[in-house]
């Protein structure tokens, strides 16, 4: 269970406060209008702001005393997710081993991985030969083998869907709900469309401003 | 901290310079200084000859940007334009002889004159020469600039002024000129200051007290009167001036665009027509007269034959392995610096509370950038002078003030892509656990090494080409090839001083390419350049 | 910055300790340079001493005084050869410079020599040098040349720089006395340019860049001697010619004083002084077993040699210079 217990940080000008709990397995969308502060939320999760005030643990882990990269959890930015200089391959493996030494085992991993996000194959290519939306796979498919060989199953994703046409959004709510069931993934999402929400069957948590 | 610790060092350096002239001299009279009328008309003149520089730069600049980004497929284009972002780092020396050749009494210019029945003319000496030369040095940077402006107009906008019609004037005015104005600014503020603290080309071209710059006026306080005091006065004079006319400048431009995106196929409208391309033609080459003929007159010289024997005196090996030396260190300082001082920068920026603070690492880095070299040199020389030998500092001070005149374009080269690489991968790399030895082979190598390599080759060959420092601490053991060219021209040996500034241009284009590519890697290397 | 320094000794070569010890005598390039004197002097010097002289060349002469200074304390240098008549009570003024101690008896100067700290070496006298190809009817007086049509152009040195420079300015002086200003105003048209040292001048002049340049009488014994070219000569001026007397001078602080008491004894002997008429194309200050070459006997005489007196030039040299700056720079 994640439990944010009365987390506020402070801007010159306002100060965000997010107070939740959210069970494992589950999915909770972060709502409300620009600059609420869905984004210093998903920050605070993944540890690159540290809150003023306020508690935070996961499955009984208080998270706040951990770096950035030592919590449970992946992170899906807005953009800028992948290094353009490195292979797909490299992008995923770099999640797992940052020195980029794998084992055999890991390596089939990240090509199922790949698989299964439907860039099966596509394994040396560069980020910038693949489209907008299979850009995002692969970002998620880097969360995912993370949470099978890393131990993240916290799964951070902000506004994933908003550079994606319809068709797009679509496919990759699919492809969420389908690894979040299979891998029992906890799912945190900032988006703008109550749609979006209803479609990853996610819990509701509202910024008013 | 690594930041800190260089801003701190560069600053002490830079301040510490000034401090130990001070404390030397004892006395300031910046006032004294100001009423005399013979500095009053130095400084008069400074802004003159800089100003007039800056104008002529700008004014010929648009016209050739606008005919090369008309004709991308001219003859020697891309050669004219591979030129532009290494006119920095020409030797001022290996200019000077070439300009002298062909503005020169005996020069091919007069060479011309005579053929078509015109007496000699003598226009070279005072602030003619100064002019040549400072335009020589400064139209390729601001026509690179614009280039790089108007290449990043997107293509639709072209497509669009055919489709609606818009030609001639109009085009210019609607299309072309609200780029090139927002770039004016920036680039006069750089060209300015270059040629408001210019030296060796004043001291060469200059002719006498007629045409004198303040940046010569402190030298010769220094080496002929030693008259410290003064030295400190017309430093601060032309600090405050230099800062206020900076800011000036500065304030009013926009961030200037760096990379350029290069759209060969570009398709312009008004690029078809037989006047418009006779127009082009003659823009073009007219500039590549300009910007090559003293080129082609010093390796005339060359050609002449006479002083090839220079090649196989000591002096010349001496000077050589001096200046790769000094070059190589002096470069490789001012880049760690640099990066460091960049990652500091790129930090701060990008977290809002200190976002505002980030300017100061900036400045400081920076300000050699107005600083007169032989006032620093002299200074550090002093303050140094009873801690250590005074033989072998020669050496490392040339190498220390190298390096920290060079630290401003290093830091502009490398700020933005350590600012970019930051801002997309810094979060990333956390949020994975990408730390020290794996973030630099996996995500700062990859990113960096193209600027670093690209910096590293400006440091090092502006360090080689450098005048004004070795001016101050050159002996006879203590000398480069652009001091050995200098003596040589004092020395009435023209032909030898040709042979040895074509070696150093050799020299130069060698390291500059061995840099890059050993560094860069390979792969196109011209987008990484302002 | 220690590592710099280390990496810096490494790299300029072993320094030899315990040999011969070195005699570092500053000068100007041009004395220095392996066509002036310097190499022939440096021979005949170590021949008798048991020591190394190294001549530390500058680029000017006021920059070997400069660099004197700003060496302070700590410079290496013993000697410093090349000032003139005009810098010798500002270089006494630095208090760097010791009492020579050398019996002068021997000195045949066209005029009396008493200074007890600054050594005659050599002396001449300026005049500007033209070119009889091109140029058969050079100016005959300083009226002249300020009058002349404004094609003539003459390249001249910086007083504060060269001391031609400065001698130029001083010839000037004692020809307009109060008017001078006046005088370098008209002749400011016809100054092509003012470079820093006179190799650069007479390197314009040479390359034909300009019409005339201020040097000295003898500069035309070179091209005889040399190049065996005589259409180099020097232009006579009714006014007279200024005269220089170039001085060296032992170091307070020298690191090897017996030996610069020695090279000083040395500046007075045959074996320096016959280098000096075409080694350094000045007159020497003794008379010469030999005699002078032939071809300074065809030499213009002046009519009249001007020198101003030290004590006047140090009271008023400042203003004088400014009076040039001024002239110069409208």
């Amino acid at each position: 269970m994640l439990k944010l217990d009365r987390i506020e940080y402070d801007y010159p000008q306002a100060s965000i406060q997010a107070n939740f709990e959210l069970e494992e397995g589950n999915a909770l969308a972060l709502m409300g209008p620009s600059g609420c502060g869905k984004t210093t939320t998903l920050d605070l999760i993944a540890g690159f702001l540290a809150p003023h005030r306020g508690e935070m643990c996961f499955n009984g882990q208080n998270l706040l005393a951990l770096k950035p990269d030592a919590r449970p959890l992946s992170y899906l930015f807005q953009q800028h997710n992948l290094f353009p200089h490195l292979s797909l391959w490299q992008n995923i493996g770099i999640g797992v081993r940052p020195s980029l030494k794998l084992s055999r085992e890991e390596k089939q991993q990240i090509d199922q991985c790949l698989a299964s996000v439907g860039l099966r194959g596509f394994g040396d290519r560069r980020p910038d030969q693949l489209s907008g939306g299979q850009q995002q796979r692969v970002g998620l498919a880097r969360g995912l083998i993370r949470s099978l060989l890393c131990n993240k199953p916290l799964l951070l994703l902000d506004e994933p869907f908003s550079a994606l046409d319809q068709s797009l959004r679509t496919e990759i709510i699919a492809l969420i709900n389908r690894l979040r069931i299979e891998h029992r993934l906890t799912l945190i999402i900032s988006t703008h469309q109550i749609d979006d929400a209803k479609a990853l069957n996610a819990q509701v948590y509202r910024f008013d401003n | 901290m690594l930041g800190m610790i260089a801003v701190a060092l560069v600053g002490i350096c830079v301040i510490g310079g000034f401090i130990g002239l001070i404390f030397e001299s004892g006395s300031l009279g910046v006032l004294e200084q100001l009423s005399e009328p013979y500095i009053l008309s130095v400084i008069q003149f400074t802004l003159w000859q800089a100003s007039l520089s800056t104008f002529l730069s700008v004014l010929f600049a648009f016209p050739l940007a606008r005919a090369l980004h008309r004709r991308p497929r001219f003859f020697g284009r891309n050669l004219l334009i591979r030129l532009t972002s290494v006119s920095l780092i020409v030797p001022t020396m290996v200019a000077i002889i070439g300009i002298v050749g062909v503005h020169g009494r005996n020069g091919l210019m007069n060479d011309l004159f005579e053929l078509l029945g015109f007496a000699r003319q003598d226009y070279l000496y005072g602030l003619n020469g100064i002019l040549i030369a400072h335009v020589f040095f400064n139209l390729p940077l601001v026509t690179r600039l614009f280039l790089n402006g108007l290449m990043g107009i997107p293509s639709q906008q072209w497509r669009l002024a055919s489709h609606l019609g818009i030609t001639g004037f109009n085009l210019v005015a609607k299309v072309e000129w609200p780029v090139i104005r927002g770039l004016i600014p920036g680039a006069m503020g750089i060209v300015f200051l270059l040629c408001f603290t210019s030296f060796a080309i004043v001291l060469a071209l200059g002719g006498g007290p007629r045409s004198t710059t303040l940046e010569v006026a402190i030298y010769q306080a220094v080496r002929f009167d030693f008259n410290l005091s003064a030295a400190v006065s017309l430093s601060l004079i032309q600090i405050v001036l230099c800062v206020g006319l900076g800011c000036l400048f500065f304030s009013s431009s926009g961030e200037i665009k760096l990379q350029s995106e290069h759209r060969p196929g570009l398709y312009r409208s008004d690029a078809d027509g037989l006047k418009g391309a006779l127009m082009d033609g003659g823009v073009i080459l007219t500039a590549a007269l300009f910007l090559l003929s003293p080129f082609a007159a010093v390796v005339l010289k060359v050609l002449g034959g006479k002083g090839f024997a220079i090649l196989a005196h000591p002096s010349f090996f001496q000077s050589l392995k001096t200046s790769v030396f000094i070059a190589l260190f002096a470069g490789g300082i001012a880049i760690l610096l640099a990066l460091v001082i960049a990652q500091m920068i790129a930090t701060l920026r990008l977290n809002y509370r200190h976002e505002r603070t980030a300017i100061v690492p900036e400045l400081i880095g920076m300000m050699t950038l107005i600083m007169p070299p032989i006032t620093l040199g002299t200074g550090l020389f002093l303050l140094f002078r009873s801690v250590t030998d005074i033989n072998t500092m020669g050496l490392t001070l040339v190498i220390m003030i190298n390096a920290l005149f060079t630290l401003p374009f290093a830091l502009r080269i490398l700020v933005p892509p350590v600012h970019q690489q930051k801002h997309r991968f810094e979060r990333l790399s956390q949020g994975l656990g990408i730390h020290g030895l794996n973030q630099w082979r996996w995500v700062f190598w990859p990113c960096l090494r193209k600027p670093l390599g690209y910096g590293l080759a400006v440091t090092t060959t502006l360090s080689i080409g450098d005048m004004g420092v070795i001016a101050l601490f050159g002996t006879d053991e203590l000398s480069t090839l652009p001091l050995l060219i200098y003596r040589l021209l004092g020395n009435y040996r023209l032909d030898q001083a040709a042979v040895i500034a074509v070696a150093l241009c050799l020299v130069c284009l060698m390291l500059f390419i061995i840099i890059e590519r050993l560094i860069g890697g390979p792969g196109n290397h011209d987008d990484a350049k302002t | 910055m220690r590592f710099l320094v280390a990496l810096s000794l490494l790299f300029t070569g072993p320094i030899f300790a315990g040999e011969k010890p070195t005699l570092n005598v500053y000068t100007y390039d041009s004395f220095s340079s392996e066509w002036g004197p310097g190499p022939k002097i440096e021979q005949a010097f170590e021949a008798i001493c048991e020591c190394d002289l190294k001549f530390v060349s500058v680029d000017s002469s006021t920059g070997i005084l400069s660099r004197v200074q700003l060496e302070g304390d700590g410079s290496s240098a013993d000697i410093v050869l090349g000032l003139d008549n005009s810098l010798i009570v500002d270089a006494q003024k630095t208090g760097l410079i010791a009492p020579h101690g050398i019996d002068m008896t021997p000195l045949n100067l066209p005029l009396a020599w008493n200074n007890k700290s600054f050594l005659p070496f050599d002396f001449g006298y300026f005049a500007f040098i033209y070119n009889t190809e091109t140029n058969p009817n050079p100016p005959t007086s300083f009226m002249q040349l300020i009058e002349a049509d404004n094609d003539l152009k003459i390249v001249i040195q910086d007083p504060r720089s060269s001391t031609p420079g400065l001698g130029l300015m001083l010839w000037m002086k004692s020809v307009y006395g109060d008017k001078a200003a006046e005088a370098w105003k008209r002749l400011q048209p016809r100054i092509l340019t003012v470079t820093k040292g006179w190799s650069e001048a007479y390197g314009m002049f040479l390359e034909g860049e300009a019409d005339m340049v201020l040097s000295y009488t003898t500069s035309p014994a070179y091209h005889m001697i040399v190049e065996n070219e005589s259409k180099y000569q020097a232009a006579s001026f009714s006014e007279g010619h200024g005269m220089q007397i170039e001085v060296a001078a032992k170091l307070k602080n020298a690191p090897n004083p017996e030996l610069a008491d020695q090279f000083m004894q040395f500046i007075l002997g045959q074996d320096f002084q016959s280098i000096i008429p075409t080694g350094n194309w000045m007159f020497p200050v003794i008379s010469l077993d030999d005699g002078l070459p032939e071809t300074f006997t065809k030499l213009m005489n002046p009519s009249s040699s001007l020198l101003i007196d030290a004590e006047q030039i140090v009271e008023n040299k400042r203003d004088w210079i400014d009076e040039f700056n001024q002239a110069l720079s409208k």
